[in-house]
């Protein structure tokens, strides 16, 4: 890992959505503390502070297959682009559509993932690892 | 001339000292151990995904790095101030290795596996933790792990058998998540969340 780019332990947290290669999700939370995760279904799992059990951020998970498949030919997307998450999460409820109307909890928890995206105007970008 | 020289090695040698500190956070094994999905009496190696923590550092974010220190390898994270702000706190950390349950199958795409049949969920019921919490001491603040959680883990079989240094896949991510009502050591809707239980 090179030392010039490790940041100093101190940084402080700047609220930013990211793309984790590993885990092939998209993360983005308010605050950095300890979270619990709970997964909504295969697209979305909703982080909750693990004190307060309230709302602290999101995860989209498969993301590498959905950005390329739904999210990349519709908005045209080239490596130096950035998405807004709201589009990505209103494609997703596109994409499940109808089995949101028989589960209220689903459709709840995507309403407060996309309103928290709209509100803190959440982007992702440095796509290059999604188009490779 | 050779005391200038001396005194000059000496600064470098600090300033080296410094940058090491500073990255030692991120400087993770690069293999951990874990139960085998065949025998959870046997252990094998697991290559630890460590490009995600460095993207998560680049903005700031250490949290998940800290639970991978505290409840993957066991061991408080490597920063300055640590032991010390949290030396009156007890308790054993987890490792990978203690986990008591384990699943295949996430029943969603992770990278190239469409269906994520190939990933395994490791549980673990760790009862402390190290979390972001920074003071003038340290950023590390060793806390009691609330008991309706569990710890999972995700690791990515590899395809072929033997990996990197005969590694069996790579240990992906992991989180809290809410422990099941009816069995408190395991997942919530754990029978939906997986495919099988393996052990």
């Amino acid at each position: 890992m090179n030392q010039h780019i490790i940041p100093k332990i101190s940084a402080k947290y700047v609220p930013a959505a990211v793309y984790l290669d590993d885990a092939d999700s998209v993360e983005y939370v308010r605050r950095d503390v300890a979270c619990v995760y709970r997964r909504v279904d295969g697209i979305l799992t909703l982080v909750l502070d693990m004190e307060t059990r309230k709302l602290n951020g999101f995860r989209l998970k498969g993301f590498k297959n959905f950005f390329l498949k739904h999210l990349q030919p519709k908005y045209k997307l080239v490596d130096d682009d950035f998405v807004p998450l709201v589009s990505a999460i209103e494609e997703a409820i596109q994409l499940i559509g109808d089995q949101l109307m028989n589960h209220p909890e689903r459709k709840a928890a995507y309403r407060e993932a996309r309103r928290m995206a709209h509100d803190d105007r959440v982007c992702i970008e440095h796509m290059e690892p999604l188009a490779a | 001339m050779a005391v200038a020289q001396k005194a000059g090695c000496r600064m470098a040698a600090k300033v080296l000292n410094v940058v090491r500190q500073l990255g030692s956070w991120l400087d993770f094994p690069a293999t951990v151990q874990a139960p085998s999905p065949e025998d959870r009496a046997v252990l094998c190696d697991f290559v630890l995904g460590s490009a995600d923590a460095a993207t998560m550092a680049r903005i700031g974010r250490r949290q998940l790095t800290f639970e991978m220190w505290s409840m993957i390898l066991g061991v408080e994270p490597p920063v300055i101030g640590c032991a010390r702000r949290n030396w009156k706190t007890q308790g054993e950390l987890t490792r990978l290795a203690e986990a008591h349950a384990l699943f295949k199958g996430i029943e969603r795409p992770l990278a190239d596996d469409d269906d994520g049949s190939d990933v395994l969920a490791y549980v673990l019921n760790p009862k402390f933790m190290y979390e972001n919490s920074p003071d003038m001491v340290s950023v590390a603040l060793k806390v009691a792990v609330p008991q309706d959680v569990v710890f999972v883990v995700y690791a990515r079989l590899n395809k072929a058998s033997g990996g990197p240094n005969g590694a069996r896949g790579t240990v992906t991510h992991w989180h809290f998540v809410e422990a099941d009502p009816a069995f408190p050591t395991l997942p919530v809707d754990f029978s939906s969340r997986y495919r099988t239980r393996l052990w």
